[in-house]
């Protein structure tokens, strides 16, 4: 996970003078699942649109397998695949003869791969059905197909569960985790579904409003994200001191309104109460959270400001 | 760009439109045959030679010719699959002249089933005819493809910068229209300029060139007939092959700008 094969520095996108992305800058590194987040809106699909070449930034560059010129980029990009948005098919065309079509446009000579893309998403019984007689989920499916097509080294996808089943989101998601893990393929990819991300994702890319707000790997997300107790008393401003110097407690995050995040002794509660009342300051609420990808996402991306301690990497404001 | 051709071709074989559109062609020109000769002018009287010059078939395979570029360079943007050729690495020039060519060679195939077999047909019922040597025949029906061609980079164009081929469909017929309106009123005298300076300009005026340049009427052995007063000279092939080439050079070189600038969205 050293070589770095995407490197986006300072990207700016504007439409009719208005920014979608602002600033952004992020590395892909080899191996990677890397997920981003984002409401809509945020500038997921912007990004992806400029990775693939469909949007020309504004500002900033993007190097792929280190090239950053037209002409690299475009070459670079035949060694990548994409699925951005609804998967693009003809509608009169069945799900062969698109894949057909793709083959023949991309040059590649090796027919037999339709036959294993359509395997690998369960597509290989359609027969001659055209796509407009489709569900979504099998037009998502098409459109990964379609991606698996030419044997990528970087896979980029837009949204690729959106409208499967449960079963089709539990055998994309071990697809995806299979070609990772088998085929060394490195992935980008967004989705709604964030506890579908938090089973595939090596990292993080946060966004809000067009800005990245974080980025993140998994490992370090697992420990952001672990269950902690919060604290809202009497007299919050006392606190922190207080579990700092009668308990020695420093994994603490302190809200915007004053309350406190404990992240560590949380099975020892009765003598943090304890040592609060002993110090006049009176709990008014003292429970257990539990948190997760979402809980973390709500706090960071969603409208509910917190302010992290100086432990924590990037405020919701920055 | 090869392989973008060659999936279009694919395409296009693939696509029940397209012989829709052609079995549709076959039946208006019959359509049309059966009309000219109920209002008096037989088919035999036209003969193969006449079927160049009086039966307007250039400026029928126009019309088909917009509604092929239309779906060649149109529908690709509608339903995005021309997102996918960028997405896998191809260049913006190999996808935009590779829709082009294609919609040449379409164009290519009209004109030779609606404008050349049609005068191999009638020449092999009724004969050639008196009023155009076969040399300048041949010529002359060559030439004819050149306003085509001129046309259908126009259209290309249009169909790229307005990302739709509905749009592009409806402004081509307007413009082919208009064009026609135009040259209508300098044959008629109602616009002081001459037919052959405005054919460097206009594919319609060229068009017209083509097919009816020192071709006139006569009254030879107590009839009318349309006879060929004068070869058609060098210069004027030289001016209407050339400025169509000059042309078609601005007009997609002036499209490929625009396009290869703007986002794919």
């Amino acid at each position: 996970m050293s070589d770095i094969l995407i490197d986006v520095k300072n990207f700016e996108k504007q439409y009719m003078k208005k920014t979608v992305v602002k600033d952004a800058s992020f590395q892909v590194k080899e191996g990677m699942i890397l997920g981003l987040v984002g409401p809509n809106g945020a500038g997921k699909t912007t990004i992806m649109k400029a990775l693939g070449g469909l949007i020309m930034p504004t500002g900033g560059s993007i190097s792929i397998f280190g090239e950053t010129s037209e002409k690299g980029l475009a070459h670079s990009r035949s060694r990548m695949c994409f699925m951005i948005e609804t998967p693009y098919a003809k509608q009169n065309l069945s799900a062969r003869e698109n894949l057909e079509k793709l083959r023949i446009q991309k040059g590649l000579p090796d027919k037999s791969r339709i036959d294993e893309a359509l395997k690998m998403v369960g597509l290989e019984n359609v027969g001659k059905k055209p796509v407009k007689q489709f569900s979504l989920g099998m037009k998502q499916r098409l459109g990964i197909a379609a991606s698996l097509l030419s044997k990528p080294e970087i896979m980029v996808l837009d949204e690729p569960v959106n409208g499967l089943d449960p079963e089709g989101i539990v055998a994309v998601r071990e697809l995806l985790l299979k070609l990772n893990r088998e085929e060394k393929i490195t992935i980008i990819i967004s989705s709604h579904l964030l506890s579908e991300l938090s089973q595939l994702c090596t990292d993080y890319i946060f966004l809000r409003k067009g800005e990245i707000v974080e980025k993140i790997s998994s490992e370090e997300l697992q420990k952001k994200c672990h269950d902690y107790y919060r604290i809202d008393t009497d007299n919050n401003s006392l606190v922190p001191a207080l579990l700092r110097n009668k308990l020695d407690i420093t994994d603490i995050e302190v809200e915007k309104c004053g309350a406190v995040r404990l992240y560590e002794r949380t099975d020892e509660i009765r003598l943090i109460s304890k040592t609060l009342y002993e110090n006049d300051v009176i709990p008014t609420e003292l429970h257990m959270h539990d948190a997760n990808l979402e809980q973390y996402y709500m706090n960071l991306v969603g409208e509910k400001d917190v302010q992290y301690n100086e432990s924590t990497e990037v405020s919701a404001d920055s | 760009m090869y392989n973008i051709m060659k999936a279009q071709k694919y395409q296009l074989i693939r696509d029940n439109v397209t012989y829709y559109i052609m079995l549709a062609g076959v039946i208006i020109v019959w359509i049309v045959a059966i009309m000219i000769t109920e209002e008096g002018m037989p088919l035999d009287h036209m003969k193969g030679c006449g079927t160049i010059t009086d039966a307007g078939l250039n400026f029928y395979s126009v019309f088909l010719t917009l509604i092929f570029t239309a779906r060649i360079c149109g529908d690709d943007i509608k339903d995005k699959t021309i997102n996918y050729e960028i997405l896998s690495g191809g260049k913006k020039s190999a996808i935009y002249f590779g829709r082009l060519f294609t919609s040449i060679i379409m164009g290519v195939i009209v004109y030779l089933l609606f404008c050349v077999l049609p005068v191999i047909l009638m020449t092999a019922v009724f004969g050639w005819g008196e009023a155009l040597p076969v040399r300048e025949g041949v010529i002359r029906l060559a030439l004819g493809f050149v306003p085509v061609l001129r046309f259908i980079i126009l259209f290309a164009v249009i169909t790229f910068l307005t990302r739709s081929s509905l749009g592009s469909v409806a402004l081509g017929f307007i413009l082919i229209l208009g064009e026609s309106l135009i040259e209508m009123m300098i044959q008629e005298d109602f616009l002081p300029i001459n037919i052959n300076k405005a054919a460097p300009f206009m594919s319609s005026a060229s068009m017209d060139v083509i097919s009816t340049y020192n071709y006139k009427m006569d009254y030879i052995n107590g009839e009318d007939v349309q006879v060929l007063k004068d070869m058609m000279p060098v210069g004027t092939i030289a001016m209407i092959v050339g400025s169509a080439l000059v042309m078609c050079i601005i007009v997609s070189a002036a499209g490929y700008a625009v396009f290869s600038k703007k986002d794919m969205d």
